[in-house]
């Protein structure tokens, strides 16, 4: 169905109709990481890419698993989820109240199926690089001070509302019309286990004991919050499920 | 390769069964493990795995809740098999003042594990920050922490979710900590052994980043590992307990009711509460005892996570001190013990006179801070 | 153990002289890509779950289980690596060559590049050629993207694009058994072959009947 939007995007001005199709059209440019990855410094470069608007709900994953019963919690291979996968829904096939409700973010879902989800509707995992760009384009875009924004998430760091997630897009999409990229549930990207290589003696995978310094470039909460974002996802594995881990799919322009 | 070496803990709980008059190599339980100075290492590689485990999340005879310490009740070494889960649970440190803490067993601090030096530990630990964990319900089976805890609940425990990695460094074991003190995600177990190579009163805490983070929301306890021949006034102490300070930063939430981490205060080494044992008034409301001309010991860890603590008892000079507990480190007459972050010490001081005795942090802006408690004396007993 | 020594020390050699080839070399200790640690593998699932076609050096189009029923010995790597990759799949073809043969001809072994861009068919196929190994047993595959970075992780392999035609990425040589299960692990480059030759011998005695179906 996306594929064929995106397709059909080609004779619409694209804004409008990716907006209308649940995306969001995002420009690229040259840009950094909010944390120190490399020695050289050198910026990075961001394509032009597309975002859904909203994180993928408990209603759209139900569609995915009855189209492909390879991916329903009893009969997805042990390889491609932890015990946890979709296991605060009732059934295999049936949502219920609250967090298994079709409006709540899906969570519960491992990075495997969250590619398999965005694969099947021709998108993709949005990278690590992409998603952060969003979040900042965001920021900027909502003049969201850094002291306010470090404040909600350590907000949320402590008190993540995990057994009781609001609806997605619950208010208005504001500043670059994306819902929810902080405040309701952390979301895959595709190279989540990426971050932290500095080499061969101080990599130690995940970063350790007073590794932080190393990889922010200001000391101030904001930068730790955002760290504390880099550090909790490259902690988890491809087959981790949690209460508080969800997903959107990106897609390439044509 | 960690997941089929896995150490045979079989093996390491029949040994267990076997106690005192050991030879040397009767204690190197896995391939690869060798002897310094009487001293056991290169220990086989931790387990990261995923099981099906919704029991007690503290397990172990000799694991009790602060001030209690565990009795040694069997001679020479054995093997411990303990498990500390990580959950989240809402604590209140102050009255009226609670937030979401990252526990290890569901306390602030953690459940204090008692081991004779030379003893080993096999350790499981299960990332359960994603499920709600009751502690203050009756639980079959555990340790004897739970009972302690329900007895006295003056954090109001109740349980929470906030899903994070998480990771135990045990400042008792001597290992690669890349391996066991790795960190493993929610729903995942981590399985590693150590051996208490050394005497000591130690922090344990979680390493992962931001550390400064993870320790202040409560993620850290005690072990205290008693010396092989025992400290030379054992068969003098009336009464042993167990003291950790530790800083909480702590600020209204504007999400949400209640309070969080406040991480620029963290970092300004600004903490709202000071606390011995958890609770500014966690030594007030239930006061340690003893009577006039008895021997205390006290096992004080200062955990920190950034302060230093100048461990003083109103009205009483300490007989003996054991810095970092260990029977080497002897000191005579001491008023006041300086702790850093994670120091610990065994204090033994004789109890004066009937009356009360307060502890203190002879650093006055902790003490305001609430790191005091109380010492009530009754008369000499005859 | 005189060829374990004389396999080592090719091993080294080949080590040193990469290592002089490399234009970046001495210029900046970051241009040289730099090892990363394998993640832990906390599953015994067969990777044979893989929906995933890859294709060989000959332009055969290959499915991971195909393999099933014999052990195969994997590594990831890419083409114009000149450092790590080279020491990699000479420790694999030491380890072929330590096998007796009742075993080796039962061994099958997959190079998987992390780099489809410049890695094609072709070129793989010149690269295997240089190492005069087998082509029967030895493919050299090239990917789609996304499947890459699944096959990484069901190993715990972990790479990234450094933009400037190199990976930084772990080195390991996994082991599955002919069942697709993860049966011995060897981090690190020019390590003993020993672990994984014993793995293999354990496989060979092992009743085929005995062997469980995984899920």
């Amino acid at each position: 169905m996306r594929t064929l939007l995106i397709t059909l995007m080609l004779s619409l001005p694209i804004a409008v109709f990716a907006e209308e199709a649940g995306m969001v059209y995002i420009d690229g440019g040259d840009w950094e990481l909010p944390i120190v990855r490399e020695d050289t410094g050198q910026s990075g470069r961001v394509e032009d890419f597309l975002l859904d608007v909203h994180q993928v709900t408990n209603a759209a994953f139900l569609d995915f698993v009855r189209a492909n019963p390879e991916w329903r919690r009893d009969q997805a291979p042990g390889i491609f989820r932890d015990a946890g996968y979709l296991s605060h829904w009732p059934s295999a096939e049936g949502l219920g109240e609250g967090n298994a409700a079709p409006d709540r973010p899906v969570t519960r879902v491992s990075w495997y199926a969250a590619r398999a989800y965005c694969r099947e509707i021709g998108g993709r995992l949005p990278s690590m690089t992409e998603w952060e760009y969003a979040s900042e384009r965001q920021r900027q875009a909502l003049e969201i001070a850094p002291q306010d924004y470090a404040s909600q998430l350590f907000s949320w760091y402590a008190n993540p509302g995990a057994g009781d997630l609001r609806p997605v897009a619950s208010g208005p999409a504001d500043g670059l019309g994306i819902h929810d990229l902080h405040g309701l549930v952390l979301e895959w990207v595709e190279d989540f286990q990426l971050i932290l290589g500095r080499g061969d003696d101080i990599d130690l995978l995940t970063g350790s004991c007073g590794d932080t310094a190393r990889f922010l470039p200001e000391f101030d909460e904001a930068h730790y919050a955002t760290f504390l974002r880099f550090q909790s996802r490259s902690n988890y594995q491809p087959v981790t499920t949690t209460s508080t881990l969800g997903f959107r799919c990106a897609y390439d322009p044509e | 390769m960690k997941l089929f070496k896995s150490p045979t803990i079989a093996t390491a709980l029949a040994f267990g069964l076997i106690s005192g008059g050991l030879s040397a190599d009767d204690r190197l339980v896995h391939d690869g493990e060798f002897m310094v100075d009487g001293k056991i290492f290169g220990l086989p590689e931790a387990r990261v795995y995923t099981e099906d485990y919704s029991g007690p999340p503290v397990v172990g005879d000799y694991l009790t809740a602060v001030p209690h310490l565990a009795e040694l009740d069997y001679e020479g070494n054995r093997t411990h098999d303990v498990r500390m889960d990580v959950i989240s649970q809402q604590i209140e440190v102050a009255p009226g003042k609670s937030y979401n803490a990252w526990t290890f067993g569901g306390s602030v601090p953690g459940p204090t594990l008692h081991v004779r030096e030379g003893d080993r530990v096999v350790f499981t630990m299960k990332n359960r920050s994603d499920e709600p964990v009751v502690i203050t319900e009756p639980v079959n089976g555990g340790s004897p922490f739970f009972g302690q805890v329900q007895a006295n609940p003056i954090q109001k425990n109740q349980p929470a979710v906030s899903p994070m990695p998480h990771s135990m460094d045990f400042h008792s074991g001597t290992v690669a900590a890349n391996d066991k003190w790795q960190t493993i995600p929610p729903g995942a177990t981590i399985e590693f052994e150590w051996v208490a190579n050394y005497p000591g009163v130690y922090m344990y805490h979680c390493g992962t980043p931001s550390v400064l983070m993870h320790t202040a929301q409560g993620q850290y306890g005690a072990v205290v590992v008693s010396p092989k021949e025992g400290f030379p006034t054992d068969d003098q102490v009336d009464h042993e307990y167990v003291l950790v300070q530790s800083e909480f930063y702590l600020t209204e939430d504007e999400y949400t009711e209640g309070y969080r981490y406040d991480h620029e205060a963290a970092m300004a080494r600004d903490p709202s509460q000071v606390t011995f044992n958890g609770h500014v008034n966690a030594l007030h409301d239930a006061p340690l005892r003893a009577n006039a001309g008895e021997r205390v010991r006290l096992y004080v860890l200062n955990a920190g996570p950034s302060g230093t603590s100048s461990f003083h008892v109103i009205g009483a000079i300490f007989d003996r001190v054991w810095y970092e507990g260990n029977v080497e480190n002897e000191w005579h007459g001491m008023q006041t013990v300086l702790l850093g972050a994670s120091n610990g010490a065994v204090m033994d001081f004789i109890v004066p006179e009937e009356g009360s005795y307060k502890l203190v942090d002879h650093e006055f802006a902790d003490a305001e801070r609430g790191a005091a408690g109380t010492l009530v004396a009754g008369p000499r007993k005859q | 153990m005189k060829t374990a020594f004389i396999a080592l020390a090719t091993g080294a050699l080949l080590a040193v002289s990469a290592f002089a080839e490399n234009p970046h070399a001495g210029h900046d200790a970051h241009a040289n890509h730099t090892p990363m640690t394998a993640e832990a593998i906390t599953h015994e699932h067969s990777l044979f779950h893989l929906d995933a076609d890859w294709q060989t050096q000959d332009g055969r189009s290959i499915r991971l289980d195909q393999l099933a029923g014999k052990p195969t010995l994997i590594t990831m790597i890419y083409g114009s690596c000149t450092t790590a990759c080279p020491v990699l799949v000479n420790d694999a073809r030491r380890i072929d060559r330590a096998l007796p043969d009742a075993i080796r001809k039962n061994l099958q072994v997959v190079v998987v590049s992390f780099d489809p861009a410049r890695d094609t068919p072709e070129r793989m196929a010149d690269y295997g050629a240089d190492y005069d190994v087998d082509a029967e047993r030895w493919h050299f595959l090239h990917g789609a993207p996304a499947d890459i970075r699944t096959l990484a992780a069901m190993l715990g392999v972990r790479y990234r694009d450094n933009g400037d035609g190199t990976f930084d990425h772990s080195n390991l040589l996994t082991l599955l058994d002919p069942e697709g299960r993860v049966a011995e692990r060897s981090e690190g480059l020019a390590r003993p072959v020993d672990p994984i030759v014993k793995a293999l011998e354990r496989l060979h005695e092992t009743p085929r009947a005995e062997a469980v179906a995984s899920d």
